[in-house]
């Protein structure tokens, strides 16, 4: 076991963020291409239409709403993590949580260009914020659509204000070690940080503060974003039950999301397996796990009150989702989310990370399944059976849907060379400082 | 080093910025004419319709009313004085703007010369058509549309003087009807059917709802009839092979194999002899004849159940008007004739003659026997004309193919067509000498007696189409070709007015003129005719000799529909070939319909292909199932398989998804693009005797392994918790409203014993008239305020003052002819978006006929139901509250409003709306040139990426408002009418101001018992209300 000093975490960082190898590159080229190819397909979509797009005349929602809840929910995780675990002070937060909060910032800034690219008219984006204009015009605050404008807008500031007052004191380390451009550069962002007792204690009040504020706005803004399906009166979206559905279930894709960028990150650079232990990654898997239960609650209840209302509505359309159009969809979802994840209740697969690896991939197709599932299932089944329609696949989704993986992995790329992946401070409050010499 | 920017390099970056700006600016924006003429025609005012009535050539000849603005004709609607229309334009009547303005009109007189089109001045084209018909002079045929007016003797005297052959073609076989009359009545033609004086209605296959004789008036009597009014209805039962729409309406349908309806109509004629007691004239004979037919032999020769025959005759032995008719694609078999004699004698002994069926009218349905044509172009074959002249008929396309048609215009010396359009027939023409559309045209017609109407050009000539009129044409042919003698009039307007006022309709010479502009103005003169009483030529029943029945062999039945015929005129226009036919509800496609039985024969399910054979050649066609056809019968529909010009949109059906299809500007063309089969390549030409075509076949079918691609606006194929049965029989779905009670139904019993005030127990919200307000600072209304006060925050009154638009559908008058929906098309500028784009279910219909098929618990019977449905502008409305943008809000007048401009595209009303109602623009579609010409500048033309829904025909409304204003009035009820209220033929959209107590949508919500809203109980207030559909027993559905 090697032992962490001050100074060796100081190494590991920067040794990650030295210029990268090949592999790193590779990854980039191909996190550059996809955006290239949502770049390519959103440029068609928008001079020639949202035909490009899979969705019809009862089903108005589909890939792009999909993955604006899932790159929404994958940031709730983040902030869960670095927010709300420092509050409750949990112990496996310290190592893993710089990542999370990138991840947070990232999927925040790629979720924030869903809105926009399902709009038949993207140019008039603008009319969905209240600005002052001459004819008197406002939004409609009634409008859930509208208060996800609010809600991610006010999510993307307060997640990077937090991300930004967090890195201070690294950005000063970083400044510290580097020379000439880079260290300008991280100078701007360490903001005069000298580490004296003054400026520690403002900091740590500034930070739980922070924290503090990023707390509520987890769970409000998963709400708020739940809402764009329960304020609606279609059966299967216009049920209580999407707040805390949709909170959980961001939880859990959103751990699960950040086991499958942490481990890599972990096995590529050395030393940050000393320092981002299996315990911390076991705490995530912990946390993946309660919310699962919580998730699987959510989807035994809502089939269960469908039957138990009598409502025939609800009925038919949970009885749909599984012997319907849709039923590949509907099971390999099922397997994904309620299924796998119960191989986390083992320790011993807790703890093996490639196990970790494999299974917060299939979680994370399993929730975005399950968005699809919700959105689309619901309104192919809807009130009037003349109007049932099925979805079908376009290139133009399904090239931006991965343009948009592509804009996040690129974020997160240039994140882990530019940026400390850990927290470097916080992990050396937990090692024992190193003694001067007289 | 300093900081910032000095002076010189300030302003140089300045300038040029500056410079590159205005540059930018300095590109040429294209000239453009907002008002097209400086010196215009009197009356003619940019922004203000002029209307013209005039007379229909197409879907008979009924008056109609053509919208133009700017020059344009924009929207047809019916003639109210018109008696054949009476206000009233089908489906095909709407769309026949869109033969005006089809692209592939032809431009010119071209010329053909070895593979080379060269187009020539009408002078030169003229000329050579007088020489040609000099030079064959003896031996010309001339083959025309069916026509009722002075054009019709001009033409026969222009080539029957150069000992020519005449002959007008037209597919739909009334030739047994009348030769029928012939022999029973003494009167060769078809008399006028009055449906609104019976009480039950007999139908042997006759589609007249859809394609049969003077549609819209026997639309409008069977409203009357069928219609519920003062605690009664009519009855109507039909008995026939299959389904049509006009059989959907039916309270009972009997399923009758080909060519057996006779054997129905002789067993009904015997029955009913027994009990009557009339004095006729030959009793014993009759009686002897009839006596063969009784229930036991009718029933071993049909196979009809016993007890159905049965209740057949006891339903016609208790009507008190009973009427019965036969005719149509439908029963055009071998024993049509024999039914046409039995069906007169029916209704002779029922007492329909005279009474409800009327002679003396003499509608003009008069053309040439196929028997005719058959032989005429086999003449043509054995070069037998020098000269052909093929004129608004489409013989390639409509008749047979053992006729050999091609084969013939090859073999043809020369052949001139004078069609308007450049079809199939005129392809193959020599010398192409387009006439204009009747819409630019002088004319007249006379369907029928004392109906005498005038047609006139509603707007100059379409630009781009250099064409010349029939009667012009005729006209100064005959005279150049010297036959006209005594007819020097320059043009056929003067010919036309010299030819009233030798009509002797009574009018003093010196007001001729201004009853001329009077008749112009009205579109029509109408002189009442006498009554011609007949008497019934006993002996005409033995002409009856019902043939074998061959029942066990599959059987194909060309049939007609609302918006396609035989003739196939319809074929390539876009709006009737995207309308989901009222069955089947398929598009842009041929089907063959058959029964569940018949398929498992076939072995063909649902949705695949069927192979169909017969000596003409071997087609395959996708199979549509549903339990209205009899065993053994194929259903096809005629008037498919035409060309189309159709914007060449991509399509990314059948691609891969994870490619990339990019459609580039240029690549958008219009193309000509076959859709559908013509079932006429299956057939011979095999005619009755007397002349008709017989569109039954005996064919062989069997079913394929592979897939059709049927395109269907329903969506019933998907299952669902409620079906009915979860074993589909060889594929065929469940096409019932799953129990969502959508469509109501209730009996005539039920109606007497609802109490109103349950009724009004169900009112939850109320509207109140917004008092003018004299308070400044206080903007809400006093009485409003009063109101809040008493009923609650939450129970705030909708003021609406002094409109509040609502709409009241009757479903019992409802027949789902879809006339309304291609109105609203019309009227909206709503596009077509093509086969690919319905089949990914972005169609853009803004109002829909919803299609359920339901089954009698107890009989299993089944019930076809329509509604028509659009959006029902909901007080507390779904989509209102969830548009970020405010693009969709209420309006004072009860309308949701949709403002386009500010449309961002989230979709989220489409989703939240319950009713599926909002259609969203996934790109911006093409309107093919000339069809652009059609749009109505009142509404807007969408652009990609904007919501659109019904609004009421808010145009129109606005319209009427801003009149009523200036009159310092509200607009009276029924001034303002919506396309889709104004093209129904049965009244059964009606449109109003709620919030008028004495309107007449105010006055039959307040009183009906059969009033209900859809999905209610979800609270979205909708303003469109629909009265239950009446049956006269109760009915209980199969769960």
């Amino acid at each position: 076991m090697v032992e962490v000093t001050y100074a060796s975490v100081n190494e590991d960082i920067l040794r990650a963020m030295e210029p990268p190898k090949k592999g790193w590159w590779l990854v980039f080229y191909i996190a550059l291409i996809l955006l290239a190819m949502g770049a390519v397909a959103l440029w068609y979509q928008i001079v020639h239409g949202l035909e490009v797009s899979g969705i019809n005349n009862s089903i108005h929602w589909g890939f792009y709403i999909t993955n604006f809840v899932f790159w929404v929910e994958i940031g709730h995780a983040g902030t869960l993590i670095s927010a709300v675990l420092y509050l409750v002070r949990a112990p496996f937060r310290t190592s893993v949580y710089r990542i999370s909060e990138a991840m947070t910032v990232f999927a925040i800034m790629t979720a924030g260009l869903f809105p926009l690219i399902h709009l038949g008219r993207i140019w008039n984006f603008y009319w969905l914020i209240p600005y002052p204009n001459q004819r008197h015009l406002w939004v409609n605050f009634k409008s859930p659509l509208l208060w996800d404008v609010f809600g991610v807008a006010t999510y993307i500031s307060v997640s990077m204000s937090f991300f930004m007052i967090g890195l201070i004191p690294d950005m000063a380390v970083l400044r510290d070690e580097t020379k000439g451009l880079r260290r300008f550069c991280y100078s701007l962002l360490a903001f005069r940080f000298r580490g004296t007792n003054h400026q520690w204690l403002h900091y740590m009040r500034g930070y739980l503060l922070c924290a503090a504020i990023a707390t509520p706005l987890v769970f409000s803004v998963a709400t708020i974003v739940s809402w764009d399906f329960a304020m609606s009166s279609i059966p299967g979206w216009h049920s209580t039950i999407f707040g805390p559905y949709f909170l959980a279930g961001a939880i859990f894709s959103g751990c699960a999301m950040l086991l499958t960028i942490i481990i890599p990150v972990r096995a590529v650079f050395p030393g940050f397996k000393n320092i981002i232990k299996i315990a911390d990654l076991e705490g995530v898997a912990k946390l993946v796990i309660f919310m699962g239960t919580l998730v699987a609650y959510s989807y035994l209840i809502e089939f269960f009150m469908a039957y138990y209302s009598g409502n025939q509505f609800e009925k038919s359309i949970f009885w749909f989702q599984p012997f319907g159009e849709y039923k590949l969809f509907f099971f390999v979802t099922i397997f994904c989310i309620l299924v796998v994840p119960l191989l986390l209740w083992f320790k011993k697969v807790r703890t093996h990370i490639p196990s970790l690896f494999v299974i917060s991939i299939v979680i994370n197709i399993g929730m975005w399944l399950e968005r699809f599932n919700i959105i689309v299932i619901s309104l192919a089944h809807s009130f009037d059976p003349h109007m049932w329609r099925s979805y079908h696949f376009e290139w133009g989704e399904i090239w931006i849907t991965l343009g948009s993986f592509g804009w996040f992995f690129m974020w997160f790329l240039l994140f882990i060379k530019i940026m400390p992946s850990l927290a470097i401070c916080e992990v050396k409050e937990t090692l024992t400082p190193p003694k001067r010499r007289s | 080093m300093k900081k910032g920017m000095n002076r010189r390099n300030f302003f140089k970056v300045a300038a040029t910025s500056g410079a590159a700006a205005a540059l930018v600016g300095c590109t040429k924006d294209p000239v453009e004419t907002i008002i097209p003429m400086l010196n215009p025609p009197t009356d003619y005012v940019v922004g203000k319709p002029i209307y013209f009535a005039t007379t229909s050539e197409d879907h008979g000849d009924i008056g109609i009313v053509v919208k133009t603005r700017e020059g344009r004709a924009i929207k047809i609607e019916g003639n109210p004085d018109h008696p054949l229309s009476q206000g009233s334009a089908s489906a095909s009547v709407q769309a026949i703007l869109q033969g005006l303005y089809n692209p592939n009109r032809i431009t010119g007189p071209n010329e053909f010369e070895k593979e080379q089109i060269k187009s020539l001045t009408w002078k030169e084209a003229q000329t050579k058509l007088v020489s040609k018909m000099q030079e064959a002079k003896g031996s010309i045929l001339y083959i025309g549309k069916r026509r009722t007016g002075s054009i019709y003797d001009l033409i026969q005297r222009v080539v029957e003087t150069m000992h020519g052959q005449y002959m007008t073609l037209d597919m739909l076989p009334v030739k047994s009807n009348m030769f029928a009359n012939q022999a029973s009545f003494n009167k060769y033609e078809i008399p006028e059917i009055q449906l609104e004086k019976a009480d039950l209605l007999l139908n042997f296959g006759a589609d007249f709802l859809e394609s049969w004789l003077y549609t819209e008036k026997l639309s409008r009597g069977f409203a009357q009839m069928h219609s519920y009014k003062q605690g009664a209805k009519g009855k109507y039962i039909h008995v026939g092979a299959h389904i049509s729409q006009s059989a959907a309406n039916a309270d009972h349908w009997f399923a009758c194999p080909v060519g057996g309806e006779v054997y129905v109509a002789l067993f009904l004629a015997s029955s009913l002899f027994n009990t009557t007691n009339k004095d006729i004239e030959g009793k014993e004979e009759i009686a002897s004849f009839l006596k063969t037919y009784s229930l036991e032999y009718v029933h071993n020769v049909t196979g009809i159940a016993k007890q159905k025959l049965s209740f057949l005759a006891k339903e016609i032995a208790a009507a008190k008007r009973p009427i019965v008719l036969a005719g149509g694609n439908d029963v055009a078999t071998k024993q049509a004739d024999n039914l046409q004699l039995a069906v007169n004698l029916l209704n002779y002994i029922t007492g329909a003659i005279n009474e409800r069926i009327v002679f003396g009218a003499d509608y003009q349905y008069q053309s040439a026997s196929l028997s005719g044509i058959k032989q005429a172009f086999d003449n043509i074959r054995d070069g037998k004309y020098e000269l052909v002249i093929i004129e608004n008929v489409n013989p390639l396309f409509s008749l047979p193919k053992s006729i050999e048609v091609e084969k013939a215009l090859a073999k043809a010396k020369y052949v001139v067509s004078l069609s308007t359009e450049q079809d199939e027939t005129a392809r193959k023409a020599h010398l192409q000498m387009p006439t204009s559309h009747f819409l630019e045209s002088w004319g007249d017609s006379f369907p029928c007696n004392g109906v005498y109407s005038l047609q006139q050009p509603v707007m100059a000539k379409v630009p781009g189409y250099n064409t010349k009129s029939i009667g012009d044409l005729m006209l100064s042919v005959g005279q150049e070709l010297d036959v006209l003698a005594d007819r020097k009039e320059t043009n056929y307007k003067e010919y036309l007015k010299t030819q009233w006022r030798n009509l002797k309709l009574g009018i003093n010479p010196i007001d001729f003129e201004s009853f001329w502009e009077k008749t112009l103005q009205k579109g029509v003169y109408v002189v009442p005719t006498k009554k011609e009483v007949v008497s019934f030529s006993y002996k005409s029943i033995f002409q009856i000799k019902p043939q074998k029945l061959e029942k066990e062999k599959i059987q194909l039945l060309a049939v007609n529909s609302i918006f396609h015929n035989a003739n196939g005129i319809n074929g390539n226009k876009s709006w009737l070939l995207e309308a989901p036919h009222p069955l089947t509800q398929l598009v842009w496609g041929s089907w063959v319909e058959m029964n569940p039985t018949t398929a498992k024969k076939l072995g063909v399910e649902q949705g695949f292909l069927v192979e169909i054979k017969t000596e003409q050649t071997t087609m395959q066609v996708g199979a549509w199932l549903h339990d209205g056809v009899a065993d053994n019968v194929l259903i096809m529909p005629t008037g498919l398989g035409r060309n189309v010009p159709l914007p060449s949109y991509i399509s990314t059906r059948n691609k891969s998804s994870f490619l990339a299809h990019i459609e580039r500007k240029y690549d958008l063309q219009i193309k000509n693009q076959k859709v559908g089969l013509n079932p006429m390549d299956l057939f011979r030409c095999e005619t009755t005797e007397t002349g008709d075509l017989i569109y039954a076949r005996v064919v062989t079918a069997k079913g394929t392994a592979e897939k059709a691609d049927l395109v269907s606006l329903d969506g019933l194929e998907r299952t669902d918790l409620y079906e009915k049965q979860l074993n589909r029989p060889m594929g065929m779905p469940d096409r019932s409203q799953k129990q969502r009670d959508l469509m109501q139904t209730i009996s005539l019993s039920q109606l007497g014993s609802y109490a109103k005030k349950e009724r009004d127990h169900h009112v939850r919200y109320f509207t109140t008239n917004r008092q003018k307000n004299t308070n400044l600072y206080n903007t809400t209304p006093h009485n409003v305020e009063e109101a809040k006060a008493l009923k609650g925050e939450n129970n705030t009154p909708k003021y609406h003052s002094p409109y509040k638009f609502e709409m009241l559908i009757d479903l019992d008058k409802c027949s789902g002819c879809s006339a309304c929906v291609i109105a609203c098309q019309a009227e909206n500028n709503v596009p077509v978006v093509g086969k690919d784009r319905v089949a990914t279910g972005r169609e853009m219909h803004w109002l829909r006929i919803e299609r359920f098929i339901e089954q009698d618990a107890q009989t299993g019977a089944i019930e076809v139901q329509h509604f028509p449905q659009m959006c029902a502008q909901c007080d507390n409305a779904g989509c209102e509250t969830v548009c970020p943008v405010y693009a969709t809000y209420h309006t004072p007048d009860g309308i949701n409003a949709m403002v386009y401009n500010r449309c961002v595209g989230t979709r989220y009303c489409a989703n939240n709306c319950v009713y599926k109602q909002r259609r969203f623009n996934w790109r911006t579609y093409e309107f093919p040139k000339p069809l652009h010409l059609q749009l109505n500048p009142d509404v807007s033309v969408r652009e990609k990426g904007v919501m659109e829904k019904c609004n009421f025909c808010y145009a129109r409304i606005r319209e009427k408002q801003a009149i009523a204003k200036e009159e310092n009035r509200i607009v009276y009820d029924h001034e303002i009418q919506p396309a889709c209220q104004q093209a129904c033929g049965a009244n059964a959209i009606i449109f109003g101001n709620r919030a008028d107590s004495n309107s007449q949508l105010t006055k039959e919500i307040q009183t009906t018992q059969r009033g209900y809203k859809q999905l209610e109980e979800l609270n979205f207030k909708p303003a469109v209300t629909y009265l239950k559909k009446v049956k006269h027993k109760k009915q209980t559905y199969r769960r």
